[in-house]
């Protein structure tokens, strides 16, 4: 909330309140004045009729009246759909704005035989009844009410918030009543003419900039062209939230992005209306007296001419209408009193329910999350998630227990997006986490109407669980220990690689190709179980496991170094003493992996276990199963099968954390594992693995199904220990 | 009731005036639209013109807009030296116009097979159809002598990071890009270009495409699920960076654009495996609307100087390392007019698909190579593997009907 937002709606206020309140305080002072001569003049009988309560009714009919238009507004197009939305605000806003013109345009021809036509409805009120007085302030008031209403709504979905120009709305509307009263009682002076003209300037400014937001409202929704003709665009430069973009885009409604039609249509009614106000002003101003504080009381509208009979020629029916509503005051404010709210209460009962219910938008800011959600139904549902905190931030949606049901894991400054969760019988927090700011949380909602337990039906194509579950957070201290588990397992399969490494060197000095090939096979297998999966250990994993392609130059490039480029060499015929260096090479930088193995770059990360978990065989499938990888050895099922043990060996460190979070989880993973491994192992032929083209289709398949099949189980791991990051 | 001559005319005169004003305003901005039609997605066009300034299928029609359907066809020049090139050009032309324009195949009489397949019915609709040609740095070596007029900026396309080249996608002496509404439309091109040009060159490698329209709404989406091309340079912007106007450049070149194809396989079994969080902070945009990580809808413009370290849009996030929206960057931007493929089975039974990536701009060092080179290793990386494609110059436009391609080259 910021005073340029409250600006628009405070002038509002004032000056729509100080017209109902003139209006109230006329008839006011025309009945005292009205009862006065009636009792000096007559017996007494009529003058009873004649009180200052049918105009209070009348009032308070029209503030009914206003009351159920604002409720009607905001509750009917939160149903809408957000093209809808738009579209209505838009026709709304281009509406408020030609109301507001007339009414300035209005007052300044009104002003001067105002008094004395609310003198003739009073006099025509005492002749026909006090109900007709009911309805006169009914409309007077009414009126105005309901431009205010209009005016207040699309400010503030201009603004895009409702506090600020409530507030305003509010002190201007209490600020009339006050200088009404004030004015009643002539204990101040205030030339009212000379304040309608000055404000009128400032509310057609004001108008200018609602009717650009209209257009632009109306071009969201495709109702008008020239939604991308941008005339400027100052986003880049114009930082959201800054004080002078509030207070320019506040008070006018300006923003900093505007189409073509935006700013030709305001620069049009700016400059049309604003001359066309002085002008009239300059050609009604010397034969129209302001009205003055004096003219509001009794002895100024005693000075007044004669009583003008209702401009607005009534019609008969309106006459006969009149006398009926005449005698029966409270009827008739009854009637205005209720009519309003009930056709308010029937028009938003009458909306579908069931869409207000599926996109719910709630709000978070700096102190509070979420403080707009009060209720939910079960079932799938999305919030859109309004971020006016000024941060960005993650936004959780958790169950009792603390566990994540939905979550937003980045959403920028002043921006808002969608969050879909599925609810079932429970109770529900939303909880936000915005930059360094303490963490806060909405109160909690009690969901009800659904089953009585989240979704438990399997299905054949994911055996571990069709429905949403929610997720225990988990932290780095937790994934820690795992990790150590993990380190331990990869030292000593590097150890197992630097001895294979030296077994391959041996075997080149001794120009040995075949045992050189068996032991590049053991070191190959050794560095697979290390689960370097998906460049995971940086250019240090790519030395010793790099593979020729997109380097220039490709096999033949002193860049492709490590295993493969062994394995080039010896099944491309290359010479022993050529890959001796070679061998040299990998085996420092196997020593070097060695010694940085419990660095972040490598293996000492904590969070990067989790996804270890799947993407180690996620990296067999798409570089070893595709062939693509493969530089002559054909040992796609050996290494996968070399993956699979690791990937073992990483579920097994993560079964308790998985367990605590989707028990069963890991033994319906480690089953599918199971399966791959036979499936892996039918491949071989006497003990010796076949490669990818000699096995057969039926082998192929096997494998592909079940290493598919356990990828899909295996991929919810990330998700069910994921580290939320920082912001 | 009177009104004066003078009020009415001034009545008059103010109304019209305010009319012309709210119509002009109201007609530019449908245009200004229709040139972006980012919301609206591709608009079926029945023809395009064949002659031109610049060839048709760059920016005509433009990428937003581009037709449902493509072929991508590289070729290798068999024509025997440069006067067998040149009529393989003039035939090229002749074919070209006739399709893009569409009309009744001659009647060759009962001595010989008919002139045309009918796969499009007796009479060959243009159905949006536009042949767009380039050449390859290879048609510059020395068989046809053209080595000294090769386009300064054209290379031979190099193997990046992570690059998956076989060589049996790459390169080519000529290129066509065919795009149209309908499937069959491309194929009775190709068939037909290739019919009439058999002596002259041979089909290296070839791979279809294809469009999807908006879901629901805004640009359309790649196979990854991701709003793809909604910071694509559009109206006269794209012109700036698209053609060729150094004065270094041969004279024939000028009003081409480099073209930069690269066969992108999307790994989309193992995306499909990846959590949604990872999948956003990797394009660095929302995956249901499109907008950036900092914003609420698709064509909302990320904020990076708000966010120096990247806690909300990753730094080595797509979007941010391709364009990051900088005065020094805003030259590296490049014209993409993407297709998605389908091209079977893969050797370990994943679904062979992805992104035929092209683009067109002025230099290809400054602004293709440039923001590739940014994106080398971008976290993307695991799950695409470039496998094909290559460096090309599409040809500056068949200026009318004395002209041919590559005219003012072979001159």
């Amino acid at each position: 909330m910021t005073w340029p937002d409250i600006f628009p709606n405070l002038l509002i206020g004032l000056r729509e309140g100080l017209e109902a309140g003139l209006v109230v305080s006329i008839l006011l002072a025309a009945v005292r004045k009205a009862a006065g001569g009636l009792q000096d003049g007559a017996p007494g009988g009529r003058a009873s009729r004649i009180s200052a309560a049918p105009i209070w009714l009348g009032v308070l009919a029209a503030v009914m009246l206003s009351g159920s238009f604002a409720a009607v507004l905001t509750f009917s197009t939160d149903a809408l759909s957000s093209r809808a939305q738009e579209a209505v605000g838009g026709l709304l806003s281009v509406f408020a704005v030609a109301l507001v013109t007339a009414m300035i345009f209005w007052m300044r021809r009104a002003a001067a035989g105002m008094t004395a036509h609310l003198r003739g409805e009073v006099a025509r009120a005492t002749a026909i009844g006090a109900g007709a007085l009911t309805i006169t302030a009914f409309l007077a008031v009414g009126r105005e009410g309901l431009e205010t209403t209009l005016f207040l709504w699309t400010t503030a979905r201009a603004s895009g918030q409702t506090a600020g120009p409530l507030v305003g709305a509010a002190a201007g509307l209490a600020a009339a009543v006050v200088l009404c009263w004030l004015l009643y009682r002539r204990a101040v002076k205030l030339n009212v003419g000379a304040f309608f003209n000055r404000t009128a300037l400032a509310l057609i400014v004001i108008a200018a900039g609602v009717l650009a937001y209209g257009l632009g409202e109306l071009q969201d929704a495709s109702f008008l062209s020239g939604q991308r003709w941008i005339a400027f665009d100052l986003t880049a430069h114009a930082q959201p939230g800054s004080w002078w973009v509030s207070l320019i885009t506040g008070i006018t409604d300006l923003s900093p992005k505007m189409t073509v039609l935006q700013v030709v249509a305001w620069i049009a009614y700016a400059g049309v209306v604003i001359p066309a106000f002085v002008k009239a002003g300059r050609s009604i101003a010397p034969d129209a007296a302001p009205i003055s504080a004096g003219s509001l009381t009794a002895g100024g509208l005693a000075a007044g001419g004669p009583a003008a009979p209702g401009s607005r020629a009534a019609t008969g029916i309106a006459r006969r209408w009149d006398r009926l509503a005449g005698r029966r005051p409270w009827a008739v404010a009854g009637v205005l009193v209720v009519i309003p709210a009930l056709a308010a209460c029937a028009t938003i009962a009458a909306l579908p329910a069931a869409s207000s219910a599926s996109v719910t938008t709630v709000t978070v800011t700096r102190t509070a999350c979420a403080p707009d959600w009060t209720s939910a139904a079960a079932g799938t549902q999305t919030f859109t998630v309004d971020n006016s905190s000024g941060l960005p931030g993650e936004i959780n949606l958790d169950d009792t227990s603390g566990d994540i049901v939905a979550e937003i894991e980045t959403i920028g400054p002043a921006t808002s997006a969608q969050l879909t969760a599925t609810l079932s019988n429970g109770t529900y927090v939303f909880k936000c986490f915005m930059g360094a700011l303490p963490a806060t949380a909405s109160q909690p909602v009690q969901v009800t109407g659904g089953s009585s337990s989240a979704a438990t039906s399997r299905s054949a194509s994911s055996p571990v669980s069709s429905g949403p579950i929610a997720v225990k957070p988990v932290t780095v201290a937790e994934l820690s220990g795992p990790d150590k588990e993990y380190e331990a397992y990869a030292a000593g399969q590097l150890t197992q690689l630097a001895q294979a490494v030296t077994r391959i060197q041996a075997d080149l000095r001794g120009s040995d190709v075949a045992a050189a090939k068996a032991d590049w096979l053991t070191a190959q297998l050794d560095w697979e179980r290390v689960g370097a999966s998906y460049d995971s250990f940086g250019n240090l994993g790519l030395a010793v496991d790099g593979l020729p392609d997109g380097i220039p130059g490709g096999v033949n490039s002193n860049d492709f170094t490590g295993l493969h480029r062994l394995e080039y060499g010896l099944w491309h015929g290359q010479s022993a003493a050529s890959l001796l260096p070679v061998a040299a090479t990998l085996a420092s930088d196997v020593a070097i992996v060695q010694r940085k193995l419990t660095s972040d770059d490598l293996a000492g990360d904590p969070t990067n276990l989790p996804i270890r978990a799947h993407e180690i065989l996620e990296d067999a499938l798409r570089d070893h199963l595709s062939g693509i990888d493969d530089q002559g050895g054909g040992a796609a099922y050996a290494e996968t099968y070399a993956d699979l043990q690791v990937t073992e060996a990483v579920l097994g460190y993560l079964t308790p954390l998985l367990n605590a979070r989707q028990p069963g989880m890991p033994a319906i993973a480690g089953g599918q594992l199971a399966i791959l491994k036979q499936a892996l192992l039918a491949t071989q032929v006497n003990g010796q693995w076949e490669s990818l083209t000699t096995a057969s289709i039926s082998a192929r398949e096997q494998v592909d199904s079940a290493i598919g099949a356990a990828l899909e189980t295996l991929s919810a791991v990330p998700d069910l220990l994921e580290v939320p990051p920082t912001h | 009731m009177t009104v004066s001559r003078r009020n009415f005319i001034k009545g008059t005169a103010s109304g019209a005036a305010a009319t012309a004003l709210a119509g002009g305003v109201l007609i530019g901005g449908a245009r200004a639209d229709g040139e972006t039609a980012k919301s609206t997605g591709p608009v079926t066009h029945y023809s395009y013109p064949f002659h031109g300034t610049y060839q048709s299928g760059v920016l005509t029609p433009p990428p937003a807009e581009k037709q449902h359907y493509a072929c991508v066809a590289a070729f290798d020049c068999t024509a025997a030296n440069k006067a067998e090139l040149a009529l393989l050009m003039y035939e090229l032309t002749n074919r070209a116009w006739f399709l893009t324009t569409g009309g009744t195949p001659p009647d060759l009489g009962v001595g010989q097979p008919p002139s045309d397949s009918d796969v499009l019915g007796p009479t060959v609709p243009a159905d949006g159809l536009t042949v767009t040609l380039s050449v390859g740095s290879s048609l510059f070596d020395d068989r046809y002598g053209l080595a000294n007029r090769m386009p300064l900026k054209l290379t031979q396309m190099p193997p990046f990071p992570n690059d998956f080249l076989e060589p049996a996608w790459l390169h080519g002496d000529l290129l066509l890009q065919l795009c149209a509404n309908h499937p069959d439309t491309v194929h009775h091109a190709i068939r037909d270009i290739t019919k009439h040009t058999r002596s002259g060159m041979q089909l290296r490698w070839k791979i279809d495409g294809y469009g999807s329209p908006p879901r629901p709404s805004g640009t359309a989406r790649n196979l990854m699920g991701f709003k793809d091309g909604t910071a694509n340079p559009t109206g006269t912007l794209a012109g700036d960076l698209v053609w060729v106007n150094d004065p270094a450049e041969p004279a024939w070149a000028q009003g081409g654009a480099y073209q930069v194809v690269r066969l992108i396989r999307m790994l989309v079994e193992f995306w499909d495996r990846v959590s949604i969080n990872e999948q956003q902070n990797m394009f660095g945009r929302r995956r249901d609307s499109g907008a950036p990580l900092d914003g609420t809808s698709e064509f909302d413009i990320p904020n990076y100087a708000a966010d120096p370290h990247g806690y909300v849009i990753p730094l080595d996030s797509h979007i941010r390392l391709a364009n990051p929206r900088t005065k020094a960057t805003a030259g590296q931007r490049i014209i993409r007019r993407s297709y998605n493929y389908d091209l079977g089975v893969d050797e370990n039974g994943n679904l062979q698909a992805g992104h035929i990536f092209i683009a067109y701009q002025q230099d290809i060092q400054r602004q293709f190579e440039t923001v590739q080179k940014r994106l080398i290793n971008e976290p993307l990386v695991d799950y695409v593997q470039p496998f094909g494609g290559g460096y090309f110059f599409a040809l500056p436009g068949v200026r009318n009907v004395n002209d041919w391609y590559a005219q003012d080259l072979l001159a």
